[in-house]
């Protein structure tokens, strides 16, 4: 694995928030699936656009929290299939770039994983989105101790979102069977040594996840892996 | 009526989350005499009619409605429910989270939320609720994650076909009926609940609106 960078999925991206208007080079430039992501989104800022300005021509109505609340959710109300396609123009993309086992698509996936975070979209609506952001805080912890000590990449043999997030609650679930002592470490012992998955991502997850006293299921883990297991 | 008897009821289409549910509450101590049930519903059409499924589909007295992705961590949950319940004939119903005082907009998280966030950092693995040191926050209306009951009032599917505000409905249901709504005062969580931090309320609004309708009177 040489020295991996993501430029070239940013100069494009780069490019194209400049000229998205340039259709022409925009074929040649992304693949279908990135052409339909960023059609979306651009429609997506046109809508919420549209929305400023009637919001703006109709008021904020003052102090009458009945009417803002109002707003809020036709304004959500009006985003929703609009997120949903969203979602899963990401969702066939990002599978994709998982379905290679490669660190560079792992980028890849962040990336575009950043630009809707970025510009605010949908990220905040769907609850994959947090669980992917704490895999891919993981995988760059993982990248780190590559280029460090050339351990491997263990969430690379995660080939799609769905076995992400599926990967994602069994850790949690393991971790929180072992701070209410509903079961012993064995059963994460025998996950990880199952699926082939480093004490870097199970501590990731630890620390993302709603475990409320991490101290105890660090301990618990540092007791059987050691400190840097 | 089976006064013996706990029934658990979940509406469930998601296998790893459900399987771990329910490996809580078979983790739970029973106390002595009492049987544990468990209802598991598939393709309900919304929240209030699985539930309204479960309720008629068992003799149970005691009767647990709860989501699928909520594990019950109080491995005393049995015995604190039943605890709270034969206190007092006049409760009708048990959550984990509740509002005291629901805001005119029937939006239950711009209220005052019970319990407020704080845990117990020391030692909680030791803690146990006393109901009559501990005691109950009374409330107007307690969130869906866990809720349990000592009389069977029959859902409003008829108004709430959703997945939202059926919670809240139920709540006032109670109230229409004369029965306290409760939360236990708990000084570590009851439950864990994974959800991340998101709220999905693409419907919320409609079924705000139907919920002030219905209940427009008790706002009064």
């Amino acid at each position: 694995m040489g020295n991996m960078e993501n430029s070239a999925l940013i100069d494009k991206l780069e490019y194209y928030m400049g000229h998205s208007e340039d259709e022409k080079s925009m074929a040649v430039m992304f693949t279908e699936e990135e052409i339909n992501i960023l059609r979306t989104i651009k429609e997506f800022e046109q809508l919420r656009g549209i929305m400023e300005s009637e919001y703006a021509e109709r008021g904020n109505g003052g102090t009458d929290n009945a009417a803002y609340i109002e707003e809020v959710f036709q304004r959500r109300e009006r985003e929703r299939d609009i997120s949903f396609r969203l979602k899963g123009q990401f969702a066939c993309q990002a599978d994709l770039l998982l379905e290679e086992g490669m660190a560079e698509n792992w980028l890849q996936v962040l990336t575009w994983y950043q630009l809707l975070k970025g510009k605010g979209l949908i990220v905040n609506r769907f609850w994959e989105f947090p669980v992917l952001e704490t895999m891919l805080q993981a995988f760059l912890e993982e990248l780190k101790l590559f280029y460090t000590n050339g351990q491997a990449i263990s969430v690379l043999a995660m080939h799609s979102l769905e076995e992400i997030t599926g990967t994602y609650f069994d850790i949690v679930f393991l971790l929180r069977r072992m701070e209410y002592g509903v079961e012993p470490i064995d059963g994460m012992v025998s996950y990880l040594s199952e699926k082939g998955l480093s004490m870097t991502v199970v501590r990731t997850v630890l620390e993302a996840a709603r475990i409320f006293d991490k101290r105890k299921v660090k301990d618990l883990l540092e007791g059987w892996f050691g400190k840097d297991g | 009526m089976d006064e013996n008897k706990i029934c658990f009821i979940i509406c469930a289409n998601n296998d790893r989350f459900f399987n771990e549910c329910i490996r809580y509450i078979r983790w739970l101590e029973v106390p002595e005499g009492m049987e544990v049930e468990l209802l598991e519903i598939r393709d309900a059409r919304s929240m209030a009619a699985g539930y309204n499924e479960g309720m008629t589909g068992s003799d149970a007295k005691y009767k647990v409605y709860m989501h699928q992705d909520v594990f019950i961590v109080n491995r005393f949950f049995i015995h604190d429910i039943m605890s709270i319940f034969e206190s007092d004939a006049g409760i009708g119903m048990i959550g984990m989270i509740g509002v005291k005082k629901l805001p005119e907009s029937g939006i239950m998280w711009l209220g005052e939320r019970v319990p407020p966030v704080h845990e117990l950092t020391e030692n909680w693995e030791e803690y146990r609720y006393d109901r009559e040191k501990d005691g109950l926050w009374e409330v107007d209306g307690i969130d869906g994650v866990v809720m349990a009951t000592q009389y069977d009032i029959p859902w409003r599917e008829d108004v709430f076909d959703g997945w939202d505000f059926y919670d809240l409905s139920q709540s006032f249901e109670m109230h229409r009926r004369g029965l306290r709504v409760v939360v236990p005062v708990h000084k570590r969580f009851w439950h864990q609940h994974d959800d991340k931090p998101i709220l999905s309320t693409w419907h919320y609004n409609k079924y705000r609106k139907k919920f002030l309708e219905e209940y427009a009177e008790m706002g009064e």
